[in-house]
């Protein structure tokens, strides 16, 4: 078992232990959440860290980004010294202030979902230049939720996330509009995730 | 009896047995050593570094004899090497004015600040095979000049711009270049990833595209200003220390290329340039690449394009040898699935046509009845 | 670090080969092309230790996303034991150290060069296929300047036009292999030089494709379950690959790809499945083409014209 380091030691808290292995197995795991959208499923290398940020969204930062990427933190986010330290630490990404501007964007809660459009969409001719969200959440479940549809779907899913800012889904309607820019959301529990790349679109009547 | 795809493990073992064998050749004969080739092959060792974009003059003797003097073969193996290493960051520009040069020769003064300094070179010497060169017998005393190798050289160029006639270094003060190596290659791309990219370019495709420009496939009326080849010193400016330590030394060629001039209504005409750097010993290589440089550059002169070393997308995509011999040779490889594809079709439009004709025929014999 | 340290190094390298930094490169480029199907994401292809062209397009994805617990699957031309097919698959043994298996549906990856299993593919397979050219409007317009627009615009006029003229000219789209589709009826993609006869396993496979193309340093992706529709005109619909009245030598299989294999010089051949692992699967389960060994019971007639 990893010993985290008490809030006042100063330490910085550690990332994987095996980089390689962890690293690979999550990524299998994220692949597979936004090849397979909407689909609820358990992230299985969850890291410790600092809060506001949950084990599965500290995962996902460490197995996709390093010094070559830069990363956009909400407020609340911001507001912890300590989980800047970690970023910097672990990964060497640049902390940018502009969403535009990011290619990662970490959200501290569903409930406050930032307008997507604030977020890099991309261009026509390079529509992969966009944010990828990560968005921290307390719930997600198939049982119940919007009904959406896509590549990676076979027929439809069901998408349940809680809590969740009202105009979310707005938001995603308008992003899939604007295919192929747009950009693509993970979402994480603390102990599981699920994809929403701008491909999938609300089930009609949704 | 269908044996014709299997035991594709043992024929591979087999054959890479066969090609170290006959790699080695005699065995009765010495074999070679790196020193050898560091000291003797020189030039080989110079390309292996440039094009394999690694300056290490032992790995690339290791990887000549590895690959029996298949040069191309050699730079693959480095670049394959390279491609594992750690980066630990960048070093400051290389001050080639500081250079301690063993040659630096300028075909556009007679004589100037520094001097002309021959060196040693190829040039000037008769081509006859020497069939009394003993390699044991040590070489004659070279004379060098009493104060050893030159190390304060005013480049041509700027001597040239302080008397406005040579238009300013268009990359000087951009602290942040690009690296290919690093990022796929976006087209059309600045200035320093096309020189990144013909510095590391294959030498056999620069020179014919060099040459071409000279035989007026985008002309470009060259002068070769000045070029240099010497020693120049490292510097890293690490964070810890706050200021650049010097980490050792390269050996490099640098041609600048003196241009076709150009003005405008704002700015009086000057000469324009091309530019060539190269690991080692290697002046082709290096003026080559200065005069594609500069037939690259034909947007910013406003110069009419259409000459095939003017054609960015066209030299920046096929320059690179390790990628082109990569996929030449890959026509090696079983392509019977394709080759299937196009038989059926070619066979079923035979058979319709053959189908064809004798319907009409016997359309015809109908008709006549 | 010397010399002797350097050329006794193979031990020395990361799980799969590549190293990290590298791995997250190459694996944020996948994600993209699952989010954007049919796109293709530039990456900062790395210098292999096989040529370019050689398939290190596939090997970098596959390096970047095999595990411990993977089961890999490697195929050239159809087949396990080809020699490019053996060469990667040992690469993966020495530097991953992963199950290895020729059973199509035994593999959690299968990587690829120029087929399609005839196996159907499941749910949770990932099949990595290396492409030479990705492409698929470069031999219509060479700069990838300009075909940039054209994706960027979904203008593909140009294609339809040379299809069609390929019609006006030989009665047929002369195309055979790499056939293009369009995925999700956005994006024209060169589904690598597969023959067309594998074009429709791609469209709603249960699996997930990942296109690598190393030299030309693009990844694309068709996610599970996905739109992939060969071009075609109404009064020409694409149709695949067809050899009337054969069956394999070996298998008796009919209705699937086949290799030619000639016996003589006087016009002897014979035709036996392109897929190795199914066609051995066959006759492990007892059926034989006529030059079977076995004598070929249960088999058709000859087949030697």
């Amino acid at each position: 078992m990893r010993q985290d380091p008490s809030p006042d030691s100063g330490a910085i808290w550690p990332g994987f232990s095996a980089p390689a292995l962890q690293s690979q197995s999550a990524f299998r795991t994220v692949m597979l959440a936004l090849s397979e959208p909407g689909k609820v499923r358990e992230a299985t290398e969850r890291v410790n860290a600092p809060d506001p940020l949950n084990p599965v969204a500290a995962m996902v930062l460490l197995t996709l980004c390093d010094v070559d990427t830069s990363v956009w933190l909400d407020a609340e986010m911001r507001a912890h010294r300590e989980l800047s330290d970690f970023i910097r630490f672990h990964t060497g990404s640049t902390i940018v202030e502009s969403p535009s501007r990011a290619q990662f964007a970490f959200v501290s809660s569903s409930r406050r979902v930032p307008d997507l459009k604030n977020f890099a969409q991309g261009s026509d001719s390079y529509p992969d230049r966009s944010t990828t969200l990560i968005v921290q959440t307390e719930a997600l479940t198939n049982d119940a939720g919007t009904l959406l549809q896509g590549p990676g779907i076979e027929t439809s899913i069901r998408l349940g996330i809680a809590p969740l800012s009202d105009t979310f889904w707005d938001c995603v309607r308008s992003n899939h509009r604007q295919f192929p820019r747009g950009v693509d959301v993970i979402f994480c529990t603390n102990t599981h995730l699920a994809g929403l790349p701008r491909s999938t679109r609300l089930a009609s009547g949704a | 009896m269908y044996v014709a795809v299997k035991g594709g493990e043992t024929a591979i073992a087999n054959a890479h047995r066969l090609f170290a064998a006959r790699r080695r050749g005699d065995t009765s004969v010495p074999g070679l050593q790196l020193e050898q080739i560091v000291g003797q092959l020189a030039f080989a060792v110079a390309r292996v570094m440039s094009e394999g974009s690694l300056y290490d003059r032992e790995l690339a003797a290791l990887a000549i004899r590895q690959a029996g003097g298949d040069l191309i073969e050699a730079i693959f193996l480095v670049r394959a090497y390279r491609t594992t290493l750690p980066r630990f960051g960048y070093s400051e520009p290389i001050a080639t004015d500081r250079m301690r040069a063993a040659r630096r020769i300028s075909a556009t003064y007679k004589d100037l600040p520094g001097g002309q300094l021959l060196g040693p070179t190829f040039d000037y010497s008769h081509r006859l095979i020497d069939f009394s060169y003993d390699p044991d017998a040590g070489p004659d005393e070279p004379a060098l000049a009493a104060h050893g190798v030159a190390s304060d050289l005013p480049r041509v160029t700027d001597l040239l711009g302080a008397d406005g006639l040579m238009e300013a270094d268009p990359l000087a003060g951009s602290d942040m270049v690009g690296d290919l190596t690093r990022d796929p290659l976006e087209l059309p791309a600045a200035r320093d990833l096309r020189l990144q990219n013909l510095s590391r370019g294959d030498e056999g495709f620069l020179l014919a595209l060099g040459y071409s420009t000279q035989r007026g496939y985008a002309r470009t009326h060259p002068f070769a200003g000045e070029i240099r080849i010497g020693e120049v010193e490292l510097e890293f400016d690490a964070p810890e220390f706050g200021f650049a330590v010097t980490i050792g030394t390269i050996e490099v060629t640098e041609c600048q290329m003196i241009n076709q001039f150009k003005g405008s209504a704002k700015v009086p005409p000057q000469f324009t340039r091309g530019y060539g750097l190269v690991f080692g010993q290697s002046e082709r290589k290096a003026m080559s690449m200065a005069l594609v440089d500069r037939a690259l550059r034909w947007r910013e002169f406003d110069e009419e394009p259409g000459a095939p070393a003017q054609d960015e997308e066209f030299v920046l995509s096929h320059s690179d040898n390790i990628q082109a011999s990569g996929f030449v040779e890959h026509l090696k490889l079983p392509h019977y699935v394709d080759f299937q594809a196009e038989l059926e079709l070619l066979r079923k439009m035979h058979a319709e046509i053959a189908a064809n004709a004798s319907s009409a025929q016997t359309s015809a014999r109908e008709a006549a009845e | 670090m010397s010399l002797s340290e350097i050329s006794e190094q193979p031990a020395g390298y990361n799980f799969a080969y590549l190293d990290e930094q590298t791995k997250r490169m190459i694996r944020r480029a996948i994600l993209k092309a699952i989010a954007i199907p049919g796109y293709q994401v530039p990456f900062a292809s790395r210098e292999m230790p096989m040529p370019y062209g050689w398939g290190t397009g596939g090997i970098q994805v596959t390096a970047s996303i095999i595990g411990p617990d993977d089961v890999l699957k490697v195929i050239d031309q159809g087949a396990d034991d080809t020699t490019n097919a053996v060469s990667i698959r040992n690469f993966f043994a020495r530097t991953a150290g992963v199950a290895m298996t020729s059973r199509a549906e035994e593999a959690t990856i299968i990587q690829t060069r120029h087929r399609i299993p005839e196996t159907p593919l499941h749910t949770g397979q990932i099949l990595v296929y290396q492409v030479p050219i990705p492409e698929p409007l470069r031999f219509l317009e060479p700069r990838e300047t300009e075909t940039r627009k054209m994706h960027a615009l979904s203008e593909y006029g140009l294609m339809h036009v040379k299809l069609y003229e390929d019609i006006a000219r030989h009665g047929h789209i002369a195309t055979t292999y790499a056939y293009p589709v369009m995925v999700e009826d956005r994006y024209v993609m060169d589904p690598s030089p597969t023959p067309k006869f594998d074009n429709p396993k791609m469209h709603m496979s249960p699996a997930l494709q990942l296109f690598g193309a190393g030299r030309e340093k693009r990844i694309y992706a068709v996610p599970p379950h996905t739109k992939v529709v060969s071009l075609d005109f109404e009064d020409h619909p694409f149709s695949v690959q067809e050899w009337p009245d054969t069956q394999c030598a070996m298998c008796g299989a009919e209705g699937v790809y086949f290799d030619e294999v000639l016996l003589d010089d006087r016009g002897g051949r014979m035709f036996v499945c392109s897929d190795t692992d199914y066609c051995e699967r066959r006759q492990a389960e007892g059926h034989f083409g006529h030059l079977h060994a076995s004598g070929g019971a249960g088999a058709a007639a000859p087949e030697n014209r």
